[in-house]
């Protein structure tokens, strides 16, 4: 199985996927993933498999999680995890702007537009071949999973190592030295009221306090996933759409219009919220951000799924360019859009989707289309409703319908944000 | 609590009709009358027999005659046997007599005195209704006088020795705690929510769904809430069962620890109507798995078939499996992202639809084992691009199973002119959806359910939709006769217009499936149907099966009889409904799915279904019981 994009277009990548190899030799940074997704070895022997679990009992006190939740409140806002001192997670993750970036400017190396990170608690581990149960369990989605941009993080734990010593992020030399920081900032006799007064004896048990306690407080409800949207409401039958909105909410839905709802669900799925997005990988051939520092390297391409910081899927020339859907809730909070942080307009972005292919030389200029790719990867790009048109037909959606789409992902904000 | 007799019912059938009564007294535990009884029923079997000869093959020299090789020998086979030449199923071979439900048309066979089967005079109506993903101990595990958790745990919920407790995917560490729910126990958007940290640090044995995450600062729930789904797919199942020792739910499901999580169900109506009727403690799904198997199993007895060239030619997923364990069952092989302990996050399983080429056989070939689309709308697969017939499904997809030829129960039924029905909610709006060109979006098809509740329609809850005895524009009348909406079924219950087979297969935001719908609102709904059909004129002959398809990804303390490749799997609620019913007892009888198609086999006299008596070969083979045809839960005359 493969991306949405359709199989035609994977037939023709086939061939060359020396595009994809060329960057990943580009890359520096992915060893900080810290992630091994290696061929598996022999199967490990009874004790060790659970020795080595992350969540296995590895304090001498076992934790309540409400108090960790709290704990792990206190880390997220707190500048010492970062190297410089300066940076907390919630610099770059602000809490005004569901827990995204608080403006448009680019951080650290501005490769990609940093996530938000609300309604992340359901975001299923990467899988390349993919099954949901709750719609169609008989269909392999492809790809689909994992937090970031290219869904290399398979828990929040393991998502919130990356930052931490991402030499563009907070910049530590180990989570190691994160947890020297910790064991002296005036919250250290709580992670030993909570874990046991060993935690700090051993780096690795502590680290794993650390770790455990960014990820329990990013599962707290009321900070995380609130579902009090207007549009909540709305489904709730607790309150109404204004007529732009139930407009903008029909063209989001039609596969014939905006087609938005087909990788962003809209509606309930067997008892489950809707989340806005199906979790799966896309190629969309967003325009290239001259903003990005190793764009000026003309050779180098961020392609996503099969690299630079994604290091296993490197011999997948047809998942080159796919990046995750993010959530669509609370996206008109957000100063960025798509993976390299673009456009820095809700409505440009929308604006995108529907013209595209209609008006290329709008988004690309002189350039060739999906510039932003190598040659053999483009044919990756996705071609599905709203794209698909010929250059100089109507685009997928007119001015009025863009300003009505805005309008319903305004009401997808959540009520705090408002 | 009466408990009734495990020796099945039939055996004494299988005798003249002098020792029956005899045989009833020998039944240890039996609460049926003896003596009365017994001459009861030989005066009305003659009535029952007259008022439904036509419909029912009264035994007749003609059918007797032929051999029956089953184990209780020709005499009681033969009834039958005639029959069977007639319908395109093997039946009369292996162990078909043993079955049971032969030896109800004409005990004696072609002896002068013809004594019919009581069930015959007793139940003229058999409703089916089939609900979703619950395991015994899920719902019921708190049923006095049933073979619940007081199994495994004592008076203060602690584990006993009788406990397995569960293991790592290393098939040998005891888990230390059970691995947490990942991603939280409660669906996205339920008011209350358990988030994945709240879940973590539960003891390695049940728990109580309710207050089981209070103690991590959860709030309590309640069978109002609609928690996570939990994977339900065939090899994951055998793996779980683990040979009959339970002990790998934990490790090989995707939910993680929810898996041993229990409702306590006593304030339903479904519960009260157990209390009031019959519940059965020893009834599995029959086959492992997921729905669309056990749909599948329900009707045939069968795995469905994937012809060598559709696999060929439109790459379905294959499962994969790698070395089985120390104890021979099979293991699916793992991704190389796949955790090695469970409590590190959910398993990746190189697991697909279709089941390794000879899986059940050599030179079996190729059959499906999870979720597969029909051919025919509604489905899952929309029409082809511009298709001139929209009432087909794109049959170039991976996942539509080209048409069934198999023997399914209703072919039998029909051939002997037993008028049967499939109703479904939803049945005719789903058929209408389908049948729309692939560009229209689809609003009834796996359709998402608001939390007002729209139908959520799944195709592959219809097995007969998957027969070519149903194409749509080969055989439209067998449709409309056979395939009906639910308004129908309202309406035939009113009327007394309901066929002698009734089965009911509700939508997904009333079926109980976790992850897409609660308890309560299934129960609510199937309570209704009861109370309609016990208002009906044909209650009075009446005999209704309340089943759910499968185990749901619960875990239940026991272990499945060892039967064939197909199953049977895990051990779900059944009750039994019935102006006929043994009121407040539990039948322990050993029962699975397809012990309803052994029910109707017997009472129609039917030939046997061959995947019913390979079922019975293969547990007495390995030492089991056979499986009951239900009639232990009522009284007959």
């Amino acid at each position: 199985m493969s991306l949405r994009a359709g199989a035609l277009s994977l037939l023709l990548v086939g061939l060359g996927a020396s595009g994809c190899r060329t960057a990943d030799a580009a890359d520096t940074s992915a060893a900080a993933s810290g992630i091994s997704r290696g061929p598996s070895a022999a199967r490990p022997a009874a004790s060790s498999a659970t020795a080595r679990a992350f969540y296995a009992d590895r304090f001498s006190k076992q934790p309540y999680m409400p108090d960790v939740m709290a704990l792990g409140r206190t880390l997220f806002f707190d500048p010492v995890l970062s190297a410089s001192g300066k940076l907390a997670c919630a610099s770059c993750h602000d809490p005004r702007f569901a827990y995204g970036p608080p403006d448009a400017e680019p951080r650290g190396d501005g490769l990609r537009a940093v996530p938000a990170l609300r309604y992340l608690q359901s975001v299923p581990r990467f899988a390349e071949h993919y099954y949901d149960e709750s719609v169609d369990e008989s269909a392999d989605q492809g790809p689909t999973g994992g937090h970031t941009w290219d869904g290399r993080a398979d828990t929040l734990h393991d998502q919130a190592k990356l930052p931490l010593t991402s030499p563009a992020e907070m910049a530590n030399d180990s989570v190691a030295s994160v947890v020297e920081k910790v064991k002296h900032a005036a919250y250290a006799p709580r992670f030993r009221e909570l874990f046991g007064g060993n935690v700090f004896d051993e780096p690795t048990r502590a680290a794993s306090a650390l770790l455990l306690a960014l990820e329990v407080f990013q599962q707290s409800p009321k900070d995380f996933y609130p579902y009090d949207s207007r549009y909540d409401a709305y489904l709730r039958r607790q309150g109404e759409l204004t007529a732009p909105e139930r407009r903008g909410l029909s063209l989001f839905e039609d596969p014939k219009k905006g087609n938005c709802a087909h990788c962003h669900p809209s509606q309930y799925r067997h008892g489950s919220a809707p989340q806005f997005t199906d979790f799966g990988f896309a190629a969309l051939g967003v325009p290239r951000n001259p903003a990005v520092v190793r764009n000026r390297d003309p050779k180098f391409f961020d392609l996503g799924l099969c690299g630079p910081l994604r290091t296993d899927l490197r011999s997948h020339p047809e998942y080159c360019g796919a990046f995750r859907a993010p959530s669509l809730r609370n996206v008109a909070v957000r100063h960025v859009f798509f993976h390299n942080g673009v456009f820095h307009e809700l409505e440009r972005a929308v604006e995108f989707y529907a013209q595209r292919d209609s008006n290329p030389r709008k988004w690309y200029g002189k350039a060739a289309a999906f510039a932003d790719l190598p040659a053999d990867a483009r044919s990756n790009v996705n071609a599905e409703a709203p794209f698909g048109r010929k250059v100089g037909q109507a685009p997928a959606l007119d001015a009025n319908e863009v300003r009505d789409v805005v309008a319903f992902l305004q009401t997808l904000t959540d009520a705090d944000l408002r | 609590m009466l408990t009734l007799r495990t020796v099945p019912s039939f055996m004494c059938l299988l005798l003249p009709v002098l020792t029956w009564t005899a045989c009833s007294d020998d039944d240890a535990g039996s609460s049926t009358g003896p003596g009365a009884a017994g001459a009861h029923a030989t005066g009305e079997a003659g009535e029952a027999g007259e008022t439904n000869a036509g419909k029912v093959g009264n035994g007749s020299a003609g059918e007797a005659g032929s051999t029956g090789d089953g184990e209780l020998g020709g005499a009681a086979g033969a009834s039958e046997a005639g029959a069977a030449g007639e319908a395109p199923v093997a039946v009369g071979g292996s162990g078909g007599a043993a079955v049971g439900g032969n030896g109800g048309t004409a005990i004696g066979g072609s002896g002068g005195a013809v004594a019919v089967d009581p069930l015959v005079g007793a139940i003229d109506t058999v409703v089916f209704v089939y609900a979703e993903n619950r395991s015994f101990d899920g719902l019921y595990g708190n049923f006095p006088g049933a073979h619940g958790l007081s199994d495994v745990l004592d008076a203060q919920g602690n584990p006993t020795a009788a406990y397995l407790p569960q293991k790592d995917r290393d098939g040998v560490t005891v888990l230390p705690k059970l691995p947490k729910t990942w991603g939280g126990a409660t669906a996205a958007g339920n008011p209350t929510v358990i988030a994945e940290a709240l879940t973590d640090n539960l003891l390695n044995q049940p728990f109580s769904i309710e207050s089981g995450f209070v103690t991590n600062g959860g709030l309590p729930l309640t069978t109002a809430d609609v928690t996570r789904d939990l994977a339900h797919r065939f090899f994951e199942n055998i793996m779980e069962v683990n040979g009959g020792t339970n002990d790998q739910f934990a490790a090989f499901l995707d939910a993680g620890g929810l898996t041993m999580g229990h409702f306590d169900y006593s304030k339903s109506a479904m519960y009260k109507l157990a209390q009031q009727y019959v519940l059965a403690d020893n009834f599995f799904e029959g086959a492992f798995g997921g729905s669309f198997l056990n749909h599948q199993y329900l009707i045939c007895a069968c795995a469905p078939q994937a012809p060598a060239s559709f696999v060929a030619s439109n790459l379905p997923s294959i499962n994969v499996l790698g070395a089985a364990n120390g104890k021979g069952v099979p293991q699916l092989a793992t991704n190389p992202t796949s955790p090695a302990s469970a409590l590190d996050g959910p398993p990746s399983f190189k697991t697909g639809n279709i089941a390794p080429l000879d899986y059940f056989g050599a030179g079996d070939g190729y059959r499906a084992v999870n979720t597969m689309q029909p051919p025919y709308q509604p489905s899952g697969n929309a029409p082809v691009v511009n298709a001139l017939d929209l009432r087909y499904a794109n049959a170039a997809a991976a996942t539509t199973l080209p048409a069934q030829t198999q023997t399914t129960l209703g072919d039998l039924l029909s051939a002997k002119g037993v008028s049967w029905a499939w109703y479904a909610s939803a049945w005719d709006a789903a058929t209408t959806d389908g049948r729309q060109a692939s560009t229209a979006p689809r609003m009834v098809i796996y359709a998402p359910s608001t939390p007002k509740g729209s139908p959520d329609f799944q195709p592959h809850h219809h097995p007969y939709n998957f027969y070519a005895a149903f194409d749509p524009a080969q055989h439209p009348d067998v449709r409309t006769a056979h395939l009906k909406d639910y308004t129908t079924l309202v309406t035939d219950i009113a009327s007394g217009a309901l066929p002698h087979v009734v089965y009911y297969k509700p939508t997904g935001n009333l079926n109980q499936h976790p992850g897409y719908a609660n308890a309560d609102d299934g129960d609510a709904h199937i309570a209704d149907l009861v109370s309609k059909l016990k208002a009906g004129p044909q209650w009075a002959h009446m005999m209704i099966v309340i089943t759910y398809d499968e185990y749901g990804g619960q875990w239940d303390h026991v272990a499945p009889p060892k039967g064939d490749k197909i199953g049977p799997g895990s051990r779900i609620p059944a009750l039994i409904i019935s102006p006929y019913a043994k009121a407040g007892t539990v039948d322990h009888t050993q029962y699975d799915t397809a012990s309803i198609s052994r029910l109707v086999t017997r009472r129609f006299a039917l030939p046997v279904l061959s995947g019913l008596a390979s079922r019975d070969a293969a547990l007495v083979a390995n030492g089991q019981s056979k499986m009951g045809d239900l009639s232990s839960a009522l009284n007959l005359p």
